[in-house]
């Protein structure tokens, strides 16, 4: 296929996997917010620091409140990884290649983006976010769905596949983190209620909390981080992302498993097999936060790798707004 | 479960079996079935099959018919009534539709139980005659009453739109003719239409805006940071052209065309055209159009305009004319495709019975034709379609051509020449090209024989073309006939080449370089409407009766100093079709624009795109210049 039409595919589902994980993002501060005491404005710094930009949040809007940061996350066109900047890049990047994706797959894909652009012309919204938030979920689901059910699961497919799985992996990452920021003040809630109801608005956040309930049963810190960075089977997982994603990788390009053909897959494997023999105790031990940054620069340069292996023949629109590292 | 002692009790009450005394009455019973029914439960529809008798032993059931969305009720039947019975005397379809208006229970008998019960007991016939001949009457009575609203138009409450008021001053409209009566092909869609509830049309209109906002298909309104998009503006009333008015124009189109691309590839040869006199050189020499590194070109079968879009307008004597040809790049065909994908659902039973032309394998021929062009030896040729880029005002359409085709939709930057051959860049390295339906204009093609600033083209195509190792579709070159004065010539074109008379005429137009010709242009320009010779979208144009002094002195000055650059024609009281316009019908200007397709043979897409000035009064079509569409419906017979 046409390396053009390859990188729009991939950046489509990056962009689209970015605006559902912000609202995410954003949905577990709020839930966290409601169960801690104390002043709420306070908890909202942290999420700015665990975008990764916080430098263009600082010269945007300068104070971290709730108002200024939920509208630079949600509907500033002035911020590229807003849910509203997210949508537009994914519709441009959607229309690009319109003939190579479903016409199911445009249409739910513009209605997403009217819907939250309608939603940010109408004002009001950010006072009562959690509705919209879910919309914008519900909304992703249902593009992964019919692109799932319309598109062949060709070559088109897996770089989608690989663009969205890339992007959850990283966003599962700085959900943990959020967490690591918010219990940072107050180390002495470690098992408390508290603490275990932070654990689970993590888990809600990222959908994981019924399915972490079955494989584990009771909320426990190490667990928590266990679950969302190395379980198999739960599709949010760290884990899970990287192995599926090492797996279309491997079908693009048409090498076994055992091999690797091009240096994607090289940085790939190297990080799937980490996962594989990673035990949570030495990850804990060896810093949270700190396996986390460095597990989110890995995953940067294998985007890279991507890019060099198969999209290099032409300069990218979408390589002018990379992830920004914290 | 009601018992059967029960159901014969019941079945006493029944008027048809009155007579029927109670041992004989038990075995039709036992013959009987036992039916229970929802609260809004469809016993059967209209159409569906006669098969039973039925008798309602509780509740009430609806018995109405639907026709254009209105439901005409016949009757209400209570417990102890028979339904049913017409479609078994006569043996046909239902007649009606039957609906539980409550919870509700009927005993059935089969069709034979019941002609043997006939048979039987000549008094139930009676007692039947009974109570049909009431029915048949109420229902004739109820089927009238319709008629006599539908024809006057006179249920306010219920038909909010009609034509009763509406005017065609004095224009010839494509719907009705003088005396405000619907002409024959457009008879039956005007009746549904007027007939239609009242708010249902507008309704109708916002789903289908609806359904083409979701759709995307939009163009970006330019200077809005906002990035408003809106839709190319669309009215859900069809265009409708007559099986005979369309024959015509088919048979003209051919006819032009064929003449038009001889025309073509005489003037890349030996220009026999010009060296016997018929067209002037002077002319020819002064095209902007004309390629010069086109000369000697012999696309693949002697074809160069593989794809045009011709635009006819209807005069006020309802006498169609051909107004340009647009052989270059011609645009809007996916339009033709999405509006009547709309109105399929928007009018599916008119639709059906209007008898309209498909247009639908519009994708298919322009498929097959593009392959009918690859280069010899290509097996299965790889067709890309080049686009300029998402930018571009036509993305939509290039990105939905190329979907339906199947095709890859390039971009310049995709394509490279390697080694003599157009190739495309892919994820596992270079592919082939053997034909490009290319979306972009012959200057940008190849920045090293045409516009060297340009960056959509692909750099060596045209050698590759010209050595005939990919195929182009149009040829480059074609716009040297959509120079308007070029286009006076067509007539004579068709004498020359085919030795014809022209079917389908050109608007009477005047060259301003001819000196008689330029004095009557200046004395009428607040007449005639003066066009540049190279310009398209409606730019460039002066209309005279709605300019202003100052405009036509300008253009006046204008032509003196570039008499070549300029042509006239009288101000066409251009046809007009009724549109929505709040909440009622008026007239506003349209054209038409069939695509017409040159492989194999010459294929006519019957329809084509109506275009409609939507501004009262005005005559300008263009999607620029405010104009909107609708679909153009063409119907297969006329209606007996």
């Amino acid at each position: 296929m046409l390396s053009r039409v390859a990188d729009s595919i991939y950046w489509m589902n990056r962009y689209l996997e970015r605006a559902e994980n912000v609202a995410r993002f954003v949905d577990v501060n709020l839930n966290l917010l409601l169960d801690l005491p104390g002043s709420a404005d306070e908890q909202w710094e942290p999420l700015v620091q665990t975008t990764g930009d916080e430098l263009l949040f600082r010269e945007r809007f300068g104070q971290a409140t709730q108002e200024n940061v939920l509208a630079f996350l949600t509907f500033d066109a002035g911020n590229p990884n807003s849910v509203f900047s997210c949508l537009g890049a994914a519709r441009e990047n959607a229309r690009s290649v319109r003939e190579t994706i479903s016409s199911e797959m445009w249409e739910q894909i513009n209605k997403f983006y009217l819907m939250v652009r309608s939603a940010a012309a109408a004002g009001g919204v950010l006072e009562n976010p959690h509705n919209f938030y879910t919309d914008v979920k519900m909304a992703s689901h249902l593009f992964m769905g019919i692109t799932d059910a319309t598109m062949s699961h060709g070559e088109a497919w897996h770089f989608g596949r690989l663009g969205t799985l890339l992007e959850r992996a990283d966003k599962t990452s700085r959900m943990l983190d959020v967490k690591y920021f918010v219990l940072l003040p107050s180390v002495t809630d470690v098992g408390t209620s508290i603490d275990d109801i932070q654990w689970s608005a993590v888990l809600k956040s990222t959908s994981a909390f019924e399915m972490y309930r079955k494989r584990h049963g009771r909320l426990a810190p190490d667990l928590v981080a266990d679950f969302l960075i190395l379980d198999k089977e739960f599709p949010r997982s760290i884990r899970s992302c990287v192995v599926n994603a090492e797996e279309s990788l491997h079908t693009i390009g048409g090498s076994p498993m055992s091999a690797f053909n091009n240096v994607a897959e090289r940085s790939l494997g190297r990080i799937r097999s980490e996962l594989d023999y990673a035990q949570i105790q030495e990850i804990i031990t060896g810093g949270l936060h700190e396996f986390h940054v460095e597990l989110r620069s890995k995953l940067f340069s294998v985007g890279n790798d991507v890019f060099d292996t198969f999209f290099a023949t032409r300069s990218s629109l979408n390589s002018l707004t990379p992830i920004t590292e914290c | 479960m009601v018992q059967a002692d029960e159901r014969s009790q019941l079945l006493r009450e029944v008027e048809l079996f009155r007579d029927i005394d109670a041992s004989e009455l038990q075995l039709i019973v036992q013959q009987m079935k036992e039916e229970s029914y929802a609260d809004r439960q469809v016993v059967f529809r209209e159409g569906d099959p006669g098969d039973r008798l039925f008798i309602l032993l509780e509740g009430t059931m609806h018995i109405y018919v639907n026709r254009e969305n209105q439901v005409i009720t016949y009757n209400r039947l209570q417990a102890g009534e028979c339904f049913g019975e017409m479609a078994l005397i006569e043996n046909t379809p239902r007649s009606a539709t039957v609906q539980a208006e409550a919870p509700s229970k009927c005993l059935t008998l089969s069709r034979q139980g019941f002609l043997d019960l006939l048979s039987n007991h000549p008094l139930v016939v009676l007692r039947l005659m009974r109570v049909l001949v009431p029915r048949l009457r109420s229902t004739n009575v109820q089927l009238q009453n319709y008629a006599t609203r539908r024809r006057a138009g006179s249920d306010s409450a219920r038909v909010a739109m009609n034509f009763l008021n509406y005017e065609t001053e004095g224009f010839f409209d494509e719907m009705l003719d003088e005396s405000g009566r619907p002409r024959d092909a457009a008879a039956l869609l005007m009746q549904r239409i007027t007939n239609l509830p009242e708010g249902e049309l507008q309704d109708r209109q916002q789903a289908a805006e609806q359904a083409l906002l979701n759709l995307g298909i939009t163009f970006n309104v330019y200077g809005d940071e906002s990035g408003t998009e809106k839709i190319f503006p669309f009215d859900i009333i069809p265009r409708i052209v007559g099986a005979s008015d369309w024959n015509y124009i088919e048979k003209g189109l051919k006819q032009r065309i064929q003449a038009l691309n001889l025309f073509i590839d005489d003037l890349y040869h030996s220009q026999k055209i010009v060296k016997d006199g018929i067209v002037p050189e002077h002319l020819i020499q002064s095209a902007q159009n004309l390629l010069l590194p086109c000369e000697g070109l012999n696309p693949p079968k002697g074809i160069w305009c593989h794809i045009t879009g011709t635009d006819i307008v209807r005069d006020g004597d309802g006498q169609l004319y051909v107004l340009e040809d647009n052989l270059r790049c011609p645009s809007g065909v996916s339009y033709v495709l999405e509006n009547r994908q709309v109105l399929k659902a928007t009018f599916p039973q008119v639709f059906e019975a209007s008898k309209v032309r498909p247009v639908d394998d519009y994708p298919s021929r322009l498929l097959e034709t593009l392959q009918s062009i690859a280069p010899e030896g290509s097996e299965s040729p790889t067709i890309v379609l080049l686009t300029p880029g998402t930018y571009n005002s036509a993305y939509f359409e290039h990105a939905f051509l190329a979907q339906q085709m199947g095709i890859e939709l390039v971009q310049g930057s995709d394509l490279m020449v390697v080694d003599g051959y157009v190739n495309m860049r892919t994820t596992h390295g270079l592919e082939q090209v053997d034909v490009i339906y290319r979306r972009i204009d012959d200057d940008f093609l190849d920045p090293q024989i045409f516009n060297p600033e340009s960056q959509l083209g692909v750099p060596g195509l045209i050698d590759v073309y010209r050595a005939g190792r990919v195929a182009l579709a149009n040829a480059p070159g074609t716009g040297v006939a959509d120079d308007k004065a070029v286009y006076t010539y067509v007539p004579q074109m068709i004498k020359y080449y085919l030795d014809q008379d022209m079917i389908l005429p050109n608007v009477p137009t005047y060259i301003c370089w001819d000196d008689k010709q330029r004095e009557h242009v200046l004395a009428n320009l607040d007449k005639l409407v003066v066009k540049v010779t190279n310009e398209s979208g409606g730019y460039g144009m002066l209309i005279g009766p709605h300019s202003t002094t100052k405009e036509q002195e300008l253009f006046a000055e204008r032509i003196k100093a570039n008499p070549r650059n300029y042509i006239a024609q009288p101000t066409l009281a251009l046809s007009r079709a009724p549109v929505i316009v709040d909440g009622k019908f008026e007239g506003r200007h349209v054209d038409l624009r069939p695509y017409i397709l040159y492989g194999s043979d010459i294929y006519v897409l019957p329809g084509g795109l109506t275009r409609v000035a939507l501004k009262k009064g005005s005559l300008v079509v263009n999607s620029s210049q405010g104009g909107g569409s609708k679909d153009t419906w063409v119907i297969a017979e006329e209606p007996q």
